[in-house]
């Protein structure tokens, strides 16, 4: 790994990291586990977490399409990178242009610069076409990079042989990167391994519907984001910890509003529309983004045990459950808030896309319509990376707030 | 996810010997009843070309019912008389009077519009032996065959042509003028049906493997070997034989219209897919149901045998369900 002089865009990610952890961490009434994902977040910051633990390749992604299932099942290990900020963004912006979004942008910056990308050195990178930005990433980044094709639509036997075929090319890319050949024990470990992170989330989940308020919107963030670069035995044993503290707690009545939270994905440290929603009377009961919930909340249902039985349970894990606007038909999207705000009994639905996240823009409409069908009202925002814009919706989420209140 | 499976690895296990060899506990009180062994379609023996009636010695069996399941009547010392599919075929094909057939007749439709295709996932013997067919692939490794969306439907098409075909010679049978071919239009299913090897074989008695007799029994000989194959071939293409077996299409309307339903919460589905993988038929209406069917209704799920293996693999708690009388029985 190379060290970047203290000046450096990479530096100022990590002190705007580390200062964020610091002010997650003094919230009053914070549940104690909390701090076992704050010492994750705080070592991955500082670097511990750089290199692969145990030696094994480090294998990047950039989304939620890209089975881990395959990576830890051939002895690398898998990170999500993009936990980009403002700081790496500027960089790619000579690379991508300012027309990309931030998380985009930091991944490109990073590697123009010869820096790590955020979350360390990988040997190789793998990046699903979910869109035009990630396209232009795979074109731009020089190296180690494995496209991935997505179908435009995830219905259909066409979109499935083609989306198996990805999954199968992708499977040969790590067999060459690690020199091991994919076998069905350790993927049926590693499918198993990831399916009792699932459990995990879900039993967080559960609590925190069933005691509203018991845990912050943004540590909910914090706990899903540490599965990015933490080995899964270890976040697994940290959310059970947590939700184990959670259930014990005295059950509290919440006067704030439920609410569920959808859109562009948002990532550590950017977590103030979080912050704000709640420090205004919201309560972010849950979620469907791609940063936090849809990661973590579907297990892979395995019924074949051949290699290729299994692959194709863990590819149609990656793509079927997937709500990312990045397809023909928005259905899904809908009927899965719609879902979760009448299990979190929410008021009402707040939907944020990042700054020229432009799949999430062009979808903000009809979902719009969509939740307006089951009586939800939607508050559509748009930020940008680095909190930037988050202040002026102050005024426009507590003008949505006090309506549901009444 | 209730786990179902290992309930239903035990109740079929559990059927499985019940059929074949519990009416050999009760041979010998059958035997000293003695008696004239008569069918209820009023007859005790076939007729010949000739006309003259061949007196067949039939069992006597524990439980004199036609079964909506393969309770093969080749089977010898079996517990039931036969199954529901045979029971139409010979009542059809002998002409016999509804009097005689129609107890048999409405138990036969109560228990299929109790239970609709529940018989062919949990009980039937034959759905037995392809499940454990499966299950042994499954050990060795080897993933299963798939069949394109235009086979598995040729499939369901080839039961229900089955069907259609069965009924139709069973008409013939009965027609005076036919007479001649009385012996080799009666019963044509069951010399196709995979129980024309596995009944015997398994009841440790003589397979008739080939009846070249005239043309239609030589094609019903090569047909039986075809349905052998499919049998086996179940092995690579999950439950084959149980998607084109007639007896099961005999059922199948009642899988929708009966007192048993798959029911899905659409609005629980998050089109994992998890459901339309798992199924032994590629049934994919349940996943599909999403789509077609209203909140919580059942689903058109005829075509499946009711394993309920989405009912266990669906993630997502109350998505799918089995509603017996608009009660709930059991729920993912």
């Amino acid at each position: 790994m190379t060290r970047a002089g203290p000046a450096s865009p990479a530096e100022r990610y990590r002190q705007v990291g580390l200062d964020a952890v610091a002010r997650l961490g003094r919230a009053p009434g914070r549940p104690r586990a909390m701090a076992a994902f704050d010492r994750l977040f705080v070592d991955h910051l500082q670097g511990a977490g750089a290199s692969a633990p145990g030696g094994g390749p480090l294998v990047g992604t950039v989304c939620n399409f890209v089975p881990e299932e395959l990576i830890l099942a051939l002895g690398a290990v898998p990170r999500r990178m993009d936990l980009a900020h403002v700081t790496l963004a500027e960089e790619g912006e000579r690379a991508l242009g300012a027309e990309a979004c931030a998380t985009v942008r930091a991944l490109a910056g990073a590697r123009e610069q010869g820096q790590e990308p955020p979350g360390g050195d990988v040997d190789l990178l793998v990046v699903p076409a979910a869109c035009d930005g990630k396209k232009k990433l795979v074109q731009r980044l020089e190296g180690a990079v494995h496209l991935m094709e997505l179908p435009q639509r995830k219905d259909g036997p066409r979109a499935a042989r083609r989306w198996l075929e990805e999954v199968h090319d992708l499977a040969a890319a790590l067999e060459g990167l690690t020199g091991r050949k994919l076998r069905r024990r350790p993927l049926r470990a590693a499918v198993e391994l990831l399916n009792r992170r699932t459990e995990a989330w879900r039993r967080l989940m559960a609590v925190r519907l069933a005691r509203p308020g018991c845990l912050a919107g943004a540590d909910a963030f914090l706990v899903a984001q540490a599965s990015f670069f933490a080995e899964p035995g270890a976040w697994i044993e940290r959310a059970d910890a947590l939700a184990q503290e959670l259930e014990d707690g005295s059950s509290k009545t919440s006067s704030r509003i439920p609410l569920v939270l959808t859109g562009s994905p948002l990532f550590f440290p950017d977590f103030e529309l979080l912050e704000l929603i709640e420090e205004l009377g919201g309560a972010v009961l849950a979620d469907e983004m791609c940063s936090a919930t849809q990661r973590l909340y579907n297990p892979t249902v395995l019924d074949e045990g051949s290699v290729r039985g299994m692959m194709r349970a863990v590819a149609d894990k990656a793509l079927l459950p997937c709500t990312c606007p990045c397809f023909v038909g928005g259905q899904d999207r809908v009927t899965r808030v719609v879902e979760l705000s009448r299990r979190a009994g929410a008021r009402g639905v707040v939907n944020h896309t990042l700054r020229m996240c432009q799949i999430y823009e062009l979808e903000r409409a009809s979902l719009a319509s969509g939740l307006q069908e089951y009586g939800l009202p939607v508050l559509a925002l748009t930020s940008g990376a680095g909190g930037e814009g988050v202040d002026p919706m102050r005024t426009r989420i507590e003008a949505f707030l006090e309506m549901l209140s009444c | 996810m209730p786990r179902l499976t290992p309930a239903r690895r035990v109740t079929q296990t559990i059927s499985f010997f019940a059929i074949v060899y519990a009416g050999f506990l009760a041979a010998p009180a059958l035997d000293s009843e003695g008696g004239e062994i008569l069918n209820p379609a009023g007859y005790a023996g076939s007729f010949e070309r000739d006309g003259a009636v061949r007196w067949v010695e039939r069992e006597r069996v524990p439980a004199p019912v036609y079964m909506p399941l393969t309770s093969c009547y080749y089977q010898h010392r079996g517990l039931f008389s036969g199954c529901g599919l045979l029971f139409l075929s010979e009542s059809i094909g002998m002409a016999a009077p509804l009097v005689k057939v129609l107890p048999y007749l409405l138990l036969l439709l109560v228990l299929m519009f109790a239970l609709g295709r529940l018989w062919c996932g949990w009980i039937c013997p034959y759905g037995f032996l392809s499940d454990l067919l499966s299950d042994l692939r499954k050990l060795t490794g080897l993933d299963h065959l798939h069949l394109s969306r235009r086979w598995r439907d040729g499939l369901v098409w080839t039961k229900y042509g089955l069907l259609a075909a069965t009924l139709v010679l069973s008409v013939l049978a009965a027609v005076p003028a036919l007479a001649h071919y009385h012996p080799s239009l009666l019963n044509p299913f069951c010399q196709v049906c995979l129980g024309k090897y596995a009944a015997p074989f398994l009841s440790f008695a003589e397979i008739c493997w080939t009846n070249w007799g005239d043309g239609i029994t030589s094609t019903l000989t090569v047909l039986g070997f075809a349905a052998l194959g499919a049998f086996f071939l179940g092995g690579a293409v999950r439950r084959l034989y149980c998607r084109i077996c007639p007896v099961g299409g005999v059922s199948a309307p009642f899988n929708r219209y009966g007192l048993i339903s798959l029911r899905k919460h659409a609005r629980r589905c998050t089109r994992c897919g998890a459901c339309a993988r798992v199924c032994a038929v590629d049934n994919l209406t349940v996943y599909e149901g999403r789509d077609l069917a209203p909140e919580g209704a059942p689903v058109d799920a005829c075509e499946c045998t009711l394993c309920l293996r989405c009912v266990e693999s669906c993630p997502e708690p109350g998505c799918v369900e089995l509603h017996l009388a608009g009660r709930k029985v059991v729920g993912s």
